[in-house]
């Protein structure tokens, strides 16, 4: 991450690389303003339910009581039972693992894909190789992201892995054009021509000196994404089309909760809230995230 | 003026969030008026998308059946809450006579019934051209029923005679009116062609006036009934599929009946939401809840695993679950139906309760000590998947591993019945209340699904046993003979168990206090009425 105005001056004798990677991301934090800095901690605690969901958990999320069905709270059931007897906390906790795990991952390869495209085809301006990009990426964003993901799913299959599979390509367009847009900033710049007139090779120059330097407002504008993800995951599964029951998710949850809505509406209500929370978290960090690297605003 | 707009991410989602208060806001204070309450016209919410025909030869979805029992009449019908034989009586015939072999039905036809929208007066040749219809029809899946007819005779416009191929002691039923027994007008078929499918001409007490696809279909009072002119002025039948939607209509009493959700605790719940107390009637005959086990997929083939599956299942689950909607059973017909086998007349060596113990050494007998994994297809619809839900969980307490692979409805009713796949397949069928129907339709060798003859035959079962007792029944005149008979038939079931049957599920209907169905219904008690809805008579009013 490059944020140089953020970042206090480190005497050169103390600093080595990691530790100078380690303060410019404290420092970048530092500078978010205090809205950034809450939706950061929304991030944080959302990431962190879903990466310890398993030691969070009070009951198996699939196990059934019928004889306990739609309880309200309680010691035993923090946030009651659904209409299967099952325990909504841990259905809750566990399905933060779902839908986030299955959003960041999809994403993570989208973007590391979609951002290598996108340099290619600016480092390629004009060139076959450009053209084609911009050519597939113009077909498929013409298609929204909730209805690129049905297609996909409806030629793959239902399931998890096909459901990831489709969120990384509705996502992949928008993230090579982005990427493409993005490097021809940096395209034109003095170190390029530089590494081209010692010889480097193409994918060397796109990895080695146009990929670092797009990489911060790539990470922003895939955080931003990440809230767009979790929707469409979570409309795929209330469609009935993602992570299959009994194991959650919470637009499965919210699917399932619907047909007892007025008997007790906390089984969906709860992953309508977990959902809200964590895309208005994102939503903060990727705004205030894009005020601190953003020049124009910065100053402001 | 040169005045600028600055808009951003929180100025748009504060603006839209005030917006959304603010329609939320005169929504509540402003509820529609579109379905006040009227006199003299009643609103049904029906649980469907939309009407797929209303040609009663063809038309099988309930909300359907449902608009088209107020539109037609059959030969005979039954008395309103009733469905046997015993509970036939006179509709659109006076009087009939039965020759002593069974095998010929004359009907005296009652004078100056006239056709709606004025296609003239009802007479033997309309009886003649539609029972002909169906039984010709290659559109109709009635057509088996009818294919018994061999000569139907018209002596004159009030006379009809049928001759049959082989004895039915109970063809009567065949007629009555329900499905392909309601007779249509044949002049009306001629004009119309084609069209008769969406503009309807029966004899009933309300004749057809307007459909609004995805919207409603509305009928209004038949002046010329014979019965006479009804006291409803006009039944508006409305499409609203999702349950949710539907309560809230009801509790604002902009419909006056509805289909509920088949869940005690929703029929509760409407209950005592609404302003004056409805009425809750759960109506039958009981769909039969039914895991059908395909021979096919090993080890399904072996019988072992069939018991273990049978008795794995615990009934107790799916009570707590639907409540008083579910009547559990451990004979493949529901109880209400004639010729049920009832829980004491079942041996004790074949009645599978749950016994889990049993079940994990039937597993370890054939082969399985450490359980094993078997997939299959479930429907996304409520009832289905939570059937499936609860099932799974069953089976894994004693070591079964049941995958789910869920799929929309319609793709769920291609992949079991055209593609053939599952391994266990669930269904909830309703059918006329005798045995007869559930046994040819899912358990006699042609109803095998791998068969070119098979529709809805799952379990890819056969047994010529079974055939061959099922053949005697349907040929008995004495109704103690047909009941023998079909208890062997479920008898052969239980011993082979190519399904495990876990009992029946009623159709909850909700009516306001203030209508008045003008026949009275025991409320609470299982009331049977083949197109799932109350029948509107020239007696029924608001």
């Amino acid at each position: 991450m490059t944020a140089p105005d953020i970042v206090p001056d480190i005497p050169e004798s103390t600093t080595n690389r990691r530790r100078r990677r380690l303060l410019v991301i404290v420092a970048f934090f530092r500078a978010l303003p205090t809205m950034a800095k809450i939706g950061a901690a929304i991030v944080a605690v959302a990431i962190a339910v879903s990466v310890f969901s398993p030691a969070l958990i009070t009951h198996d999320p699939t196990e059934q009581s019928l004889i306990d069905r739609n309880q309200s709270f309680s010691a035993e059931h923090w946030f009651g039972t659904d209409r299967f007897g099952r325990d909504v906390y841990s259905r809750l906790v566990m399905g933060a693992r779902y839908t986030l795990g299955l959003t960041v991952t999809s994403l993570l390869i989208a973007a590391s894909i979609g951002t290598l495209i996108g340099l290619g085809a600016a480092y390629n301006r004009g060139g076959a190789f450009d053209s084609l990009v911009v050519w597939f990426v113009d077909i498929f964003m013409t298609f929204p992201t909730l209805i690129l993901g049905v297609i996909i799913v409806a030629i793959f299959g239902q399931g998890l892995f096909n459901v990831g599979l489709a969120i990384t390509i509705a996502f992949l367009p928008r993230i090579v054009r982005m990427a493409r847009g993005v490097g021809m900033n940096v395209v034109g710049n003095e170190y390029v021509e530089a590494a081209r007139a010692i010889g480097a090779s193409t994918p060397r120059i796109i990895v080695i000196h146009l990929l670092p330097n797009i990489l911060s407002e790539m990470a922003v504008i895939s955080t931003l994404w990440l809230g767009t993800a979790i929707q469409v995951e979570t409309n795929l599964s209330f469609l009935g089309l993602g992570v299959q029951p009994p194991m959650p998710s919470w637009g499965l949850m919210i699917r399932e909760g619907l047909e007892e809505l007025y008997i007790n509406p906390w089984p969906s209500l709860l992953p309508v809230l977990a959902i809200l929370i964590t895309v208005i978290g994102l939503n903060m960090l990727a705004d205030g995230s894009q005020d601190v690297l953003n020049p124009t605003t910065r100053e402001r | 003026m040169n005045r600028s707009w600055n808009f951003n991410r929180r100025s748009v989602l504060k603006g839209l969030g005030t917006s959304g208060a603010l329609v939320a806001f005169a929504n509540v204070m402003n509820p529609t008026l579109a379905f006040a309450r009227q006199s003299g016209v009643l609103h049904v919410g029906l649980d469907g998308r939309d009407m797929g025909t209303l040609h009663p030869h063809v038309a099988t979805a309930a909300q359907d059946t449902a608009v088209i029992s107020s539109i037609f009449n059959g030969l005979v019908r039954y008395v309103p809450g009733k469905v046997s034989v015993e509970a036939i009586e006179p509709d659109l015939a006076e009087s009939w006579t039965v020759s002593d072999d069974f095998k010929q039905y004359s009907f005296k036809l009652r004078h100056g019934v006239k056709w709606h929208k004025g296609y003239g007066e009802f007479t033997s040749e309309d009886v003649k051209f539609s029972l002909l219809n169906v039984r010709d029809s290659v559109q109709s899946t009635f057509r088996p029923i009818f294919s018994n007819i061999e000569r139907i005779d018209t002596p004159d416009k009030y006379e009809v005679v049928i001759a049959l191929k082989t004895p039915d002691p109970v063809f009567i039923a065949v007629v009555s009116g329900w499905q392909g027994g309601y007779v249509i007008c044949k002049k009306a078929v001629e004009v119309l062609g084609d069209t008769y499918k969406n503009q309807p001409v029966g004899t009933g007490p309300f004749q057809f006036e307007e459909f609004r696809p995805k919207e409603r279909v509305s009928l209004v009072a038949n002046p010329d009934y014979y019965g006479g002119t009804p006291k409803l002025k006009r039944i508006i039948y409305s499409y609203i599929p999702d349950q949710t939607a539907r309560r809230y209509a009801f509790v604002q009493q902009e419909i006056d009946i509805m289909k509920g959700a088949a869940n005690e605790d929703w029929l509760s719940e409407v209950v005592n939401a609404s302003k004056d107390k409805p009425l809750v009637d759960l109506l039958g005959p009981g769909r039969n809840v039914v895991i059908h086990l395909k021979r096919s997929v090993p080890p399904l083939d072996n019988l072992k695993i069939r018991l273990a599956i049978a008795h794995a299942i615990n009934r107790e689950d799916y009570q707590r679950f639907f409540g008083r909607v579910f009547e559990p059973n451990f004979g493949p017909i529901p109880l209400e139906y004639f010729g049920a086998i009832e829980p004491n007349e079942i041996p004790q060596n074949l009645l599978y309760k749950h016994d889990p113990d049993r079940a994990r050494q039937l597993l370890a007998e054939a082969g399985f000590k450490d359980g094993l994994k078997l997939e299959t297809v479930v429907s996304e619809r409520g009832d289905y998947l939570g059937l499936a839900q609860i099932g799974k969980q069953q089976l894994s307490k004693v070591g079964i591993d049941l995958k789910l692979n869920v799929l929309d409805n319609a793709s769920w009713v291609a992949a079991i019945i055209k593609e053939k796949k599952g391994s266990l397949v669930w269904s909830t069928a309703a059918r006329y209340p005798s045995a007869e129907t559930l046994i040819r339709e899912f358990w006699i060798c042609a109803a095998d699904v791998t068969k070119p003859t098979g529709v809805q035959g799952f379990a890819e079962y056969c047994n010529a046993k079974l055939d061959t007792a099922y053949q005697t029944a349907i040929a008995a005149a004495d109704p103690k003979e047909r009941a023998k008979y079909f208890k062997q038939v479920q008898t052969i079931l239980l011993e082979d168990m190519p399904s495990v049957t876990l009992g029946s599920l009623a159709t909850p209907v909700l009516r306001q206090s203030y209508v008045d169905l003008g026949y009275q219904v025991k409320e609470g008690t299982t009331v049977l009425s083949l197109p799932y809805m109350y029948y509107f008579t020239e007696k029924t009013n608001v």
